[in-house]
């Protein structure tokens, strides 16, 4: 009898705390995300992937050997040095896949004039969505665009945080990007997860031969980077519109190197 | 001492919540995804519901919500303690049997899914969802077993 009360009680505060869930959602909902924007701006610290302070705890130097023998601390000198140069070799190695990834970025995108953030893939969220390193401390902002190593498009950023930001990819079926092609045909091109779906929204000039899709300063974008290349896929022209399906074979890793584009 | 302890109980569920995600990432190669804070949400509505969780549960949403989703504020919380009422409601009105358990692991998995499953809906999801289901539940029935307190009665 008792344990049935106790768990009728349970259940009216878990009720209660479902409304109170709700009632955020509805305040969230009708200030048009200001209310949790607001909160976020101020209790950052509670996100656990911190660079700066992983690097402090790395380069943290405990100095246990001060008191024995010359033996032990050269020992101990010499391990250190052991362990700095594997670090240089792995910041070596590091540097030169940056270089290489570098110089299939130049292949495909215009240097001048723009500043290319390099990011990493920190974490991918139950919803599919990629969180990645970068936020307001690089000065981000909501549509800014994601390049691939090769600079394709491959995401725009949809919310920013404080070191991190969350951004929506060709893997999500929420992605739609507006491009142009070479003849001015303007194209509507959104993700069902496993392709990407072109459809033109206003035709210049009818001509199939569209080869890439380029982002434009009159969407709003900061200048021409390719979204997707369709001179091996079949484009169709029906009804006064042309269409494509390209399959999605980009995947993202750790080890991806991702780019924010930036206007200088 | 009580405040220490739903302190703690927050602080395990927002660590494991971050592990899942963790997991999350290293499996993104295969469809198969192991869910410890499904697992534990499973674990606890069906063992021990109590008060005491109902925090817990509230703020790793919240948490959840704040950082790692574009999600409205509150959406996760709503859902986790959604599922976390409506497992254990059914659960103790069920005979419970190995397929009545897993039939209702199964059912919620769907539901803690449930925007996976609205943006790519589609029949092979399902199965997905069912092989998902199948591999938490044995690890599930594996904690259950390992956790169970007269374990070591049952070893002398």
């Amino acid at each position: 009898m008792y344990q049935e009360s106790q768990k009728r009680r349970s259940y009216i505060i878990y009720i209660l705390f479902f409304f109170l869930s709700g009632s955020l959602v509805l305040i969230d909902f009708f200030s048009n995300k200001k209310f949790s924007d607001t909160i976020l701006s101020r209790v950052e610290f509670l996100f656990p992937i911190n660079e700066e302070a992983a690097n402090t705890l790395v380069s943290l130097d405990f100095d246990f050997f001060e008191s024995r023998s010359d033996l032990i601390n050269e020992n101990a000198r010499l391990k250190n040095e052991v362990i700095e140069l594997r670090k240089l070799k792995l910041v070596n190695e590091e540097l030169i896949n940056e270089i290489l990834s570098n110089d299939e970025l130049i292949k495909n995108v215009q240097i001048e004039d723009y500043v290319y953030l390099k990011s990493s893939l920190l974490i991918k969220n139950t919803t599919n969505e990629y969180i990645i390193s970068g936020g307001r401390n690089l000065n981000l902002n909501i549509n800014d665009l994601v390049l691939n190593e090769e600079g394709f498009v491959i995401g725009y950023l949809t919310k920013i945080f404080d070191d991190h930001s969350l951004i929506s990819t060709v893997l999500n079926s929420n992605f739609s990007i507006p491009g142009i092609d070479k003849h001015g045909n303007e194209y509507l091109i959104t993700s069902n997860n496993d392709e990407l779906l072109v459809n033109s929204i206003l035709i210049n000039e009818k001509n199939v031969n569209v080869d890439y899709i380029f982002t434009d300063i009159a969407f709003d974008h900061p200048g021409k980077f390719p979204i997707v290349d369709l001179s091996q896929e079949e484009v169709s022209q029906l009804n006064n519109k042309i269409s494509s399906t390209v399959k999605v074979n980009y995947r993202f890793s750790f080890d991806s190197n991702i780019y924010i584009v930036k206007k200088k | 001492m009580k405040q220490l302890r739903y302190l703690s109980f927050v602080l395990i569920f927002i660590s494991l919540l971050i592990f899942e995600l963790f997991i999350g990432i290293i499996t993104d190669f295969s469809e198969v995804k192991i869910l410890p804070f499904y697992i534990l949400i499973f674990y606890i509505s069906s063992k021990y519901f109590s008060n005491s969780f109902v925090i817990a549960f509230f703020l790793s949403g919240i948490y959840y919500d704040a950082f790692y989703t574009s999600n409205y504020f509150g959406t996760t919380s709503a859902k986790f303690i959604l599922i976390s009422i409506l497992i254990n409601f059914i659960n103790s009105r069920l005979r419970v049997n190995l397929y009545s358990e897993f039939i209702l692991f199964t059912f919620f998995l769907a539901l803690y899914k449930v925007e996976t499953i609205f943006t790519s809906f589609s029949i092979n999801y399902f199965s997905i969802i069912l092989l998902i289901s199948g591999v938490n539940y044995f690890l599930f029935k594996l904690i259950n077993i390992t956790l169970k307190e007269d374990v070591f009665k049952k070893s002398f």
